[in-house]
């Protein structure tokens, strides 16, 4: 992996986009007994809060050029605590990709590939990341941003046909029916799994040039992920009605099933399967990057091919083991807690290593 | 580096892949169910399944198709069981193929099933996503298995499309509209609005009374058929899920003009005691619009409903006083449609305030909608209850922008 | 640079050994030159004589070193010797300038303009008359200056660049007792006239094509662009063809680090003979492997003379009619010359509609496959009665069926493609529609994958190049294997694998997909759709890095 790769202003934009995008798509249910129809507001709330600790991740990397917050962390607290933490990171990566992968997994089988074996699916998903991820970041920023403009493109112009039959205004309007407590609650749940692109970014920052002075490109990125997210909850909300929208499992798909153009378009479902699966691919690749990224540092690029195969193995096995969607929706749901908090705990002690470091040698590490 | 793993991962997909396709599934493999009918009897708690599918053996594109024709185009079986999933099963058991549910347009439910196990199918169709939420729902007084069955000799199509169509077409009555099983269980998750769901009747051929043929096998029967034709005649009316009572057609343009349902239909003026057919008016409804307010007095909440229709005149009385249609004139035309409106819409909210006391026009969720916190607080666990009583301000508001081709009569000289 | 202040004191080596006191240094120093210089005259001497002793390969070593003789006859002799007698060899001996030398002239008859030998060479040197007071010395200068009516006349006095100049079609003058040579140009090359390209077809722009003849294709170029800054550079490939190769930019506008990439390539090859652009260009593209056409191949100037004010670069091969442009995009394959003469809307929606074609041509099989066998639910229910009764009685599975008339497609094409004469449109027509029809009322194959075959086949040809049309069908192989086995989900995993292999392609160092990923918004003016002139007004950043400015711009 070459070290002196940029990757451009749109590139950034898009993984941040994509990284924000995760089990989300499958979890922002469990805060519609808190938001009811505010769903999509705490949306677009919630994945803005993100914004100030992805540009505090920016600062960081200003300290330390070229190197992700395991380098800072090693340079300043030393070689066992960077250990430590990144054996939780990867362990939060593993476990963030083994519940997507089960999710998606299980909205294949329930809707398209009823008989086919979950062992083959979760298979190709692994294999295609693992492929994805063998050329180097570059290649990879330039596939992911394709996938994503495809992706969202896919997603929209599928859900033009809803209007004007299908969207009704009397399910929005009023927004707001529930106490402001409870939104807030929803919406910082919804900033817990929006949080998994700042577990991307802490790997990314030693990619994008001048972090110091780019943060806009991480502010535009999140923006546009908070306003895609909330419209398609908006649509979902519109479609359906908010109390039939608390109890689909798959957000999208169930909503793009009622869709219907004259008797030719009977359920654009197999389209906006198409944006599920790039987004899952997105991130199973992401998730056994970051790990395999802080993989590399902790055993010094030791055979850096046979870490990759390890990673990919423990994130197949235990998805196969786990084998159930809901059970990977409560987790999903529990790491949704979890995500924030680390990032914040990991971000704290990559701020304590910068002032370590500063105080040790008089100067900023160039 | 990366030719070594592409060809990895080729070599792999297709070597576990190559023993067997699980899902794939040829077009010859399964039938296309294309209706359902449910049918419930109480005393016994069985539940009667009827399938509707059209044969596609035989056909092939080098014989012409006018061969297929009278009886060919659609085949019936209904089976009885304790749940729904045992009668499809038992199905399942004569069908040489699979049967696929993808593309089920209508489902006729039976008055009695209505009554008592509405839910158990509900919430099958919700689940599976192999049964297309966007199929036609339609109830029926007498037994779906009739309904089902029942085929017009003269057409080519079958019951079920016949069923979709006169639904899809019913505003040209304005006597139904389309309710879909997504639509169905949006009006019983949403509180505050009652469901209603189009009414059809099927009417046997005369000469053909009880004749069907069918073959009968425990509890299977096979093949049946029946002559006859469809109707459309109104909605039926819920409370929660469990069905309560029909709407007439009377009733059912007033519940339309009330919710705001496109209607698209001739119509005349009321009848008058004096002067005979000569007064009566006709008209051509364009558009119908509803607007439904909430107001608080006292304690209570009032509805205020103002319903706009423009409709264009067709025929007018033959006054001989003037040619030219005055405004005036125009203005007693309004009124009178407006008198005829106001009929039908009292119709209805006596029927469904008084007699069902089901808030079947959504004015409860009017009231959530004006005011959320009061409407989830007090009166979302009373609404039922003070239903009845609300009072009700319809104003009626009808224009007619043309009248037709001409605008002075026709005299006679 | 400073120097090291040394705290501790050195004594000199000297003291201690006298051996290494400098003027021995130096004296031992110029013995050891002179040794080294005597032993590479002597490795060059043997060198020279191994050479000799070598046996004749290709002949070149025989004759490498040896000079022009002094006779005529010898000088006959020994080309005779190296060319072999059947080779057409014309020779001559004559008095020239009134008696004053004696000349012989060598010629091929096949590939040597004989009326130029004979009116512009011989007749004036056999009826001129040299002055009186020229000497043997100053002769040749004088018939250089004096009496030879062609431009292009050069010296040598070594054999083999006679001998390589004679198979060239140039004219050898020898004068006997002088061991220099005159050659003189006097080629006569077989060309056809200019004819309209065959495979890029247009409506309103210009019919000109190249032709086998380098020079013709160079004079068509320059008349396009004709600046001093176009520059070109001329290479020799193959060890047995020996083919001119010519490299083409702009300089000031090409970048140079493109063009250095290019010309390292070509001065790399290694090979026997260069048919043609297409053997020389795979010789110097990135990714040999890869299905995916990483250069433009073209019969057009006045497409080579775009793209060269694009900031690209182009490679003009000898007896080839087709140039090679470089580095590309992948939408530069749906570019056609069309677009830029058509009114800004009407390009827009060829262009749409091109793009739209090719997408259509890769995808709807296998999205025909994937709704028929996996995802019936989507398929509306009129359209699904009228397929199941059209499968009834087929044999085949249809991913089976799909495949076997996709690739029947391919064979007709091949086969209408190399038919001769008239019989080939007869063919074709019959293939595509009787026994298209034919299979399906036997029950052979049912009637929509003819229609769903049939539209993807004639799409995959409603592009500006070719070359891209292989390339859609070996998607399309590939994405109907893959719906085939997983329906939707193979098929989305398909277009992430394609979409992989594009965004890590590079021609030349400019990545495929540029100028949309990685994204330049003026280069986007012209991808999808072509927006008016007055609004394009800047070349692409990594093909022109230095000038971008196209209009409002003196340059």
């Amino acid at each position: 992996m070459l070290e002196n790769v940029k990757i451009t202003r749109e590139q950034t934009i898009f993984l941040i986009l994509i990284g924000a995008l995760g089990n989300i798509v499958y979890t922002h249910t469990w805060i519609d007994p808190d938001t009811d129809r505010a769903a999509w507001v705490a949306s677009l709330a919630g994945i803005l809060l993100v914004i100030p600790f992805a540009v505090w991740i920016l600062y960081l990397g200003k300290h330390q050029p070229g190197g992700t917050i395991f380098d800072i962390l090693e340079s300043g607290l030393g070689k066992i605590p960077c250990a430590v933490v990144s054996i939780l990171y990867i362990l939060i990566n593993i476990a963030l990709a083994v519940t997507i992968l089960n999710m998606f997994t299980e909205l294949i089988k329930t809707f398209f590939l009823i008989y086919t074996p979950r062992w083959l699916i979760i298979l190709v998903m692994v294999l295609i990341s693992i492929l994805l991820l063998s050329n180097g970041i570059k290649v990879l920023a330039r596939t992911v941003e394709i996938l994503t403009v495809i992706g969202l493109l896919n997603f929209f112009f599928s859900f033009i046909f809803a209007f004007p039959n299908y969207i009704h205004p009397e399910y929005v309007i009023p927004i707001f029916d529930t106490s402001l407590l409870e939104f807030i609650k929803g919406t910082l749940f919804l900033s817990g799994t929006a949080s998994e692109c700042l577990l991307l970014l802490m790997v990314i920052v030693r990619f994008i040039p001048d972090p110091g002075k780019h943060y806009m490109w991480v502010v535009i990125g999140l923006a546009a992920c908070s306003v895609i997210f909330s419209l398609a909850i908006l649509v979902i909300i519109a479609m359906l009605s908010p109390e039939l929208a608390t109890r689909i499992a798959f957000g999208a798909v169930n909503a793009a099933k009622i869709i219907k153009v004259g008797e030719f378009i009977r359920g654009l479902e197999v389209f906006i399967f198409g944006t599920y699966q790039f987004i899952a691919l997105g991130k199973t690749t992401f998730y056994l990057y970051c790990s395999w990224t802080a993989a590399k540092k902790m055993f010094n690029n030791w055979k850096p091919g046979i870490q990759l195969f390890l990673l990919a193995v423990m994130i197949f096995v235990p998805s196969l083991w786990l084998n159930s969607y809901n059970k990977a929706y409560n987790w999903a749901v529990l790491l949704g807690y979890i995500v924030l908090p680390f990032s914040i705990f990991v971000l704290l002690l990559a701020s304590i290593s910068i002032m370590l470091i500063k105080k040790r040698t008089g100067s900023t590490l160039k | 580096m990366n030719t070594r793993m592409l060809l990895l991962a080729c070599t792999m997909l297709i070597s576990l892949v190559l023993p067997g396709c699980w899902d794939y599934a040829e077009y010859e493999d399964f039938v296309q169910i294309i209706g359902m009918g449910m049918d419930y009897n109480n005393e016994t708690q069985e539940i009667t399944l009827t399938i509707l599918y059209q044969p596609t053996e035989g056909k092939s594109s080098s014989q012409p198709s006018s061969a297929t024709k009278s009886g060919g185009q659609q085949i019936t079986h209904s089976a009885t069981d304790k749940t729904f999933i045992g009668a499809a099963t038992r199905l399942q058991e004569v069908v040489h193929k699979k049967l696929f549910y993808g593309y089920v347009k209508t489902v006729v439910i039976s008055e009695e099933a209505a009554k008592y196990n509405m839910m158990d199918a509900i919430d099958l169709f919700d689940r599976s996503p192999s049964i297309h939420s966007s199929a036609y729902l339609a109830i029926t007084s007498g037994k779906a298995a009739d309904v089902i069955k029942t085929i017009d000799p003269y057409q080519t199509i079958s019951s079920a499309e016949k069923i979709h169509d006169l639904i899809y077409f019913a505003p040209n009555t304005g006597l139904a509209y389309v309710v879909t099983i997504n639509t169905f269980k949006e009006m019983l998750a949403i509180g505050g609005w009652e469901a209603t769901v189009p009414h059809i009747i099927a009417i046997a051929a005369k000469s053909q009374k009880e004749e069907t043929k069918s073959s009968i096998h425990e509890q299977l029967m096979l093949n049946e058929e029946r002559t006859g034709a469809h109707r459309v005649s109104g909605l039926a009316a819920f409370k929660g899920d469990k069905f309560v009572g029909w709407l007439d057609e009377k009733e059912s343009r007033g519940f339309s003009w009330i919710t705001g349902k496109k209607i698209q239909y001739y119509t005349v003026s009321e009848p008058s005691s004096v002067g005979g057919t000569d007064e009566i008016l006709y008209y051509a409804v364009t558009d119908s619009n509803n607007k439904i307010n909430v107001q608080m007095e006292n304690v209570t909440p009032v509805i205020y409903v103002d319903v706009k229709a423009t409709a264009v005149l067709r025929k007018f009385s033959r006054d001989k006083s003037s040619e030219f249609l005055s405004l005036e004139e125009i203005s007693i035309a309004e009124q009178k449609l407006a008198d005829h409106i106001r009929s039908d819409v009292d119709a209805a909210l006596n029927k469904g305030q008084k007699e069902l006391q089901s808030d079947i026009f959504g004015f409860g969720f009017a009231v959530f909608r004006e005011s959320p916190p009061l409407w989830k607080n007090e009166y979302e666990a009373k609404w039922t209850d003070i239903f009845p009583d609300i009072p009700v301000h319809v104003t009626i508001d009808v224009s007619i922008p043309n009248t037709g081709t001409n605008i002075k009569r026709l005299l006679i000289k | 640079m400073k120097h090291l202040r040394n705290p501790c004191h050195f004594k000199k080596l000297s003291a201690q050994i006298p051996a290494a006191s400098l003027a021995n240094t130096k004296e031992n120093l110029n013995a050891l030159n002179q040794l080294t210089t005597e032993s590479n005259a002597i490795a060059e001497e043997l060198n020279q004589i191994s050479q000799q002793l070598m046996s004749p390969g290709l002949g070149e070593a025989n004759y490498k070193n040896i000079r022009v003789f002094s006779t005529a006859d010898q000088n006959f002799g020994f080309i005779t010797s190296i060319l072999g007698k059947s080779i057409g060899l014309i020779t001559g001996k004559y008095d020239i300038l009134e008696g004053k030398a004696q000349a012989g002239v060598a010629y091929i008859e096949s590939i040597t303009n004989q009326e130029l030998v004979s009116h512009q060479i011989l007749e004036p040197l056999l009826k001129g008359k040299a002055d009186v007071n020229t000497t043997f010395d100053t002769i040749l200068t004088l018939i250089q200056a004096k009496f030879i009516a062609v431009p292009n006349v050069k010296t040598t006095n070594r054999m083999e660049q006679v001998i390589e100049n004679l198979l060239i079609g140039n004219t050898a003058l020898f004068i006997n007792g002088i061991n220099t040579a005159l050659i003189i140009d006097s080629r006569k090359i077989e060309k056809r006239s200019l004819e309209k390209p065959d495979n890029e077809g247009t409506v309103l722009s210009s019919l000109e094509a190249f032709i086998e003849d380098i020079e013709i294709n160079c004079s068509m170029i320059i008349k396009r662009l004709p600046i001093p800054n176009l520059h070109f550079e001329l290479f020799s490939v193959g060890i047995l063809s020996k083919t001119k190769v010519k490299l083409i930019w702009i300089e000031g506008i090409a970048n140079a680090g493109i063009v250095a990439e290019a010309r390292r390539r070509i001065q790399k090859i290694d090979i026997d003979t260069v048919d043609g652009i297409g053997i020389l260009s795979e010789l110097i593209e990135d990714t040999p492997l890869s299905i995916f056409p990483k250069f433009q191949q073209t019969q057009r100037p006045d497409l080579v003379a775009k793209a060269l004010a694009n900031g690209q670069f182009a490679v003009l091969c000898n007896n080839s009619p087709f140039a090679f442009l470089a580095p590309i995009a992948f939408w530069d394959n749906f570019k056609s010359m069309d677009d830029y003469a058509e009114l800004t809307i009407t390009a827009c929606y060829l262009r749409l509609g091109r793009i739209i074609a090719y997408a259509f041509s890769v995808i709807i099989s296998p999205l025909y496959l994937a709704f028929v066998t996996y995802n019936q639910i989507i398929v509306p229910q009129s359209l699904a009665v009228t397929i199941a009764a059209g499968r009834e009685g087929v044999p085949f599975p249809s991913g089976v069926e799909l495949l076997l008339m996709t690739f029947g497609m391919t064979i007709i094409r091949e086969a209408a493609l190399r038919i001769p004469g008239s019989v080939g449109y007869f063919i074709g027509t019959l293939a595509a529609i009787v026994i298209g029809q034919a299979a399906v009322a036997a029950g052979y194959v049912s009637a929509s994958i003819i229609i769903v075959v049939a539209i993807s086949e004639i799409s995959s040809f409603a592009v500006a190049t070719t070359r891209i049309t292989y390339t859609s069908r070996l998607i399309n192989y590939s994405f109907i294997i893959l719906a085939g086995f997983l329906g939707m989900f193979g098929l989305i995993c398909g277009i992430v694998i394609i979409f992989w292999h594009l965004s890590s392609l590079e021609s030349f160092g400019v990545p495929y997909l540029y100028p949309f990923i990685p994204f330049d918004l003026e280069g986007m003016k012209d991808t999808f759709i072509r927006m008016r002139l007055s609004v394009l007004k800047k070349r692409l950043r990594i093909l022109a890095p230095f000038n971008r400015v196209r209009i409002g711009n003196d340059k």
